[in-house]
């Protein structure tokens, strides 16, 4: 008998007890009780915007006062709060949300390495932050409201054959991260502000509401009153996160209708860093030193190493990793984007389940982590991104296709046919501690893009780093680049 | 789609049902051949031929878990793979996992043979007499490949006391397949 017939003994087990394991496997039950419930401490809080405005020319006249109306408000799955007595129903609740990640997973790899590069690459000294996930579940409604060429663009980028692949992956993409359970918070929103002069698909908004949870709003475009619906909507859903993005948010009398989509993620680590040993460290920035509170800790863990970067993750309790990749000193960010092995690797995480064996370049040690503490914001305009990474029809007037949302847009006189104005995504991502107290800081050496020489490594992050947040499906949440915490 | 639907569209022999089959168990497949293989490359290829052998072995099989039978296929092409590229490639995940099975093997010297459906069935009644919460990490490791460091996340330990429980459990096996062995 050798190790083989073992491995071979093991896959003819009872399908009782496979389908037993795999019933808990994914689906974040403990695999040991053993330990009490921990209180936790230091607190990752995210929070996104999508905006897209669609645009056409109305002729007047202008009709109704200031009115908003809710044409259909989404209804969220409903989930069982955590609860020390009784553990089985939120235990369930998650065990569901997990098989909806089955659905996707593995098919957004492609997208995730595309689209990073597009959005961050150029920030030069200033702090970016994007959502792929945000973006994603903003141009899949988009897809769903074009047709031809517009939606195939889309489809492309989203690495998609079909609206109906889309459809099914985006509404399981939303399940699988809509989580208000007591121990995390991730609440994907979406909603569409419609012109109220103009008739929309009843069944199309109805299909974003059943698949993406979408509400739909009706109203003066233009008016001060509808605006400020707009802006209450997103910093309701953004819990006040985003407001100085949000109040610069308006649509304009030429407003078809605007696609709003937010994410709002929040969650602990699982284990705290010690208030005790944060203290005042000089961060290098891009434009000379400034003094950043660092935490500092020693932990057990896997480190990673690519060719032009090292990483280590931190896991979130009940929920993914947020990984830290740390470019060699000789490497810009931009670079550090564009590498291919960097895109590699965190297609690699966020791909699948994160594994020690997923990269071959790792090593579990024992890592003396000193991280900043952070609160990066930034707000971007995606149009010209979105054309360079092939978005480009819904864009043009002339070739913007929105029949799906429309119909036939002649019947309304309009000079110009709809077509995406502006395309808005903010984002912000805090990492914070509860009253810090300085004591000591101990300067170790940098990490570099080399195997660890021993089994501790000091990964230090005092020089411009970038960061990734994985929900517990593995799907890329957040990422972004600190210049200046 | 349920299974049974899927399974019956094999049985009609109508090719729907691998497109129904990788809509539904799809990921499952390709993320334990991951962390099995550590090679996209070599999944993908492994997933194409769990199709191709679901389509050839149903009919006349109905199983009674689609999901077990897809993972055994899976599991039994990726040691197949591991066997026959072994020399050339690294495959990771494997060779973690099998490198931990062999604290299995009892009494080396012994060259103790069993067939396989009795290996299995001895394992099996093995996991029936451990707890449950010891049985489901002993299948998510061993059957599911899934990591020490994912579990012990999910449990609040360090991966070094997840390693531990393993050992334990590993070193549990041993002794049963010493004992039915010497019973044979």
């Amino acid at each position: 008998m050798n190790r083989e017939d073992i491995y071979n003994g093991i896959t003819d087990i009872r399908d009782d007890q496979v389908e037993e394991a795999g019933a808990v496997s994914r689906s974040g039950k403990k695999a040991l009780s053993g330990r009490k419930w921990r209180k936790w401490w230091t607190i990752p809080a995210a929070a996104v915007l999508m905006a897209a405005i669609i645009a056409g020319v109305l002729w007047g006249p202008w009709s109704n006062p200031l009115r908003v109306y809710a044409i259909s408000t989404a209804e969220y799955p409903r989930q069982a709060k955590y609860s020390l007595l009784n553990e089985d129903p939120w235990r369930e609740g998650r065990r569901e949300r997990f098989q909806y990640g089955d659905i996707y997973a593995g098919t957004l790899e492609r997208y995730t390495t595309t689209i990073l590069p597009g959005l961050l690459t150029g920030a030069g000294s200033e702090n970016r932050v994007c959502s792929p996930i945000n973006v994603y579940m903003g141009l899949s409604m988009l897809a769903e409201l074009t047709e031809g060429e517009s939606r195939e663009q889309i489809l492309k980028l989203l690495d998609c054959d079909t609206i109906d692949t889309l459809r099914t992956r985006a509404g399981a993409l939303w399940n699988a991260n809509y989580a208000e359970d007591g121990t995390v918070t991730s609440i994907p929103a979406n909603s569409l502000w419609l012109n109220e002069d103009l008739d929309f698909n009843r069944r199309t908004l109805d299909l974003l509401s059943e698949t993406y949870y979408a509400s739909s709003y009706r109203g003066k475009m233009g008016t001060r009153g509808f605006d400020r619906s707009l802006r209450e909507w997103v910093d309701q859903n953004t819990n006040g996160r985003l407001k100085n993005q949000s109040s610069g948010l308006s649509m304009e009398p030429d407003t078809v209708l605007a696609l709003v989509s937010t994410f709002y993620y929040r969650a602990k680590w699982s284990q705290k860093f010690s208030k005790d040993a944060t203290a005042p460290g000089q961060f290098h920035t891009p434009n000379g030193d400034i003094t950043a509170d660092f935490m500092h800790e020693t932990i057990e863990s896997t480190y990673y190493w690519g060719e032009k970067f090292a990483a280590v993750s931190k896991y979130l309790k009940n929920s993914g990793y947020m990984w830290f990749l740390l470019p060699d000193e000789s490497v810009s960010m931009d670079e550090l984007l564009t590498d291919s092995s960097t895109m590699e690797f965190l297609g690699t995480v966020t791909g699948f389940l994160s594994t020690e064996e997923s990269w071959e370049d790792s090593k579990y040690m024992k890592i003396n982590l000193s991280l900043p503490k952070f609160d990066v914001v930034s707000d971007l305009d995606l149009v010209d991104s979105l054309k360079a990474l092939g978005i480009t029809d819904v864009f043009d007037p002339y070739e913007a296709d929105f029949t799906p949302m429309l119909g036939d847009a002649s019947q309304y006189r309009l000079p110009l046919p709809p077509y995406v104005s502006s395309v808005k995504h903010a984002a912000r991502v805090t990492i914070d501690e509860e009253g810090c107290e300085a004591t000591s800081y101990i300067e170790m050496i940098g990490a570099g893009a080399a195997a660890p020489p021993d089994d501790e490594v000091d990964f230090i992050l005092d020089r411009p780093f970038l960061f990734a947040i994985t929900g517990e499906d593995g799907a890329l949440l957040f990422a972004g680049i600190v210049n200046q915490p | 789609m349920e299974d049974n639907e899927i399974i019956r569209l094999y049985h009609q022999r109508n090719e729907e049902a691998i497109a129904q089959t990788e809509l539904a168990h799809g990921a499952f497949c390709r993320r334990l051949a991951f962390r099995l293989l550590s090679s996209r490359e070599d999944v993908e290829e492994c997933i194409n031929d769990t199709w191709l052998a679901a389509w050839m072995r149903m009919p006349p099989d109905w199983p009674t878990s689609l999901r077990a039978f897809l993972g055994r296929i899976t599991r039994n092409l990726s040691i197949s793979r591991f066997r026959k590229n072994r020399a050339a490639k690294r495959y990771a995940g494997m060779e973690i996992l099998l490198s931990e099975l062999e604290e299995c093997v009892p009494d080396k010297g012994a060259d103790l043979q069993l067939e396989r459906e009795m290996l299995s069935g001895i394992i099996s009644r093995w996991l029936d007499s451990l707890d449950k919460e010891d049985r489901l990490l002993f299948v998510r490791r061993y059957w599911y490949a899934e990591t020490v460091k994912d579990l012990a996340a999910e449990s609040s330990m360090t991966a070094n006391q997840m390693a531990k429980q393993m050992q334990k459990l590993r070193d549990s096996l041993r002794q049963e397949l010493k004992k039915e062995g010497m019973e044979l």
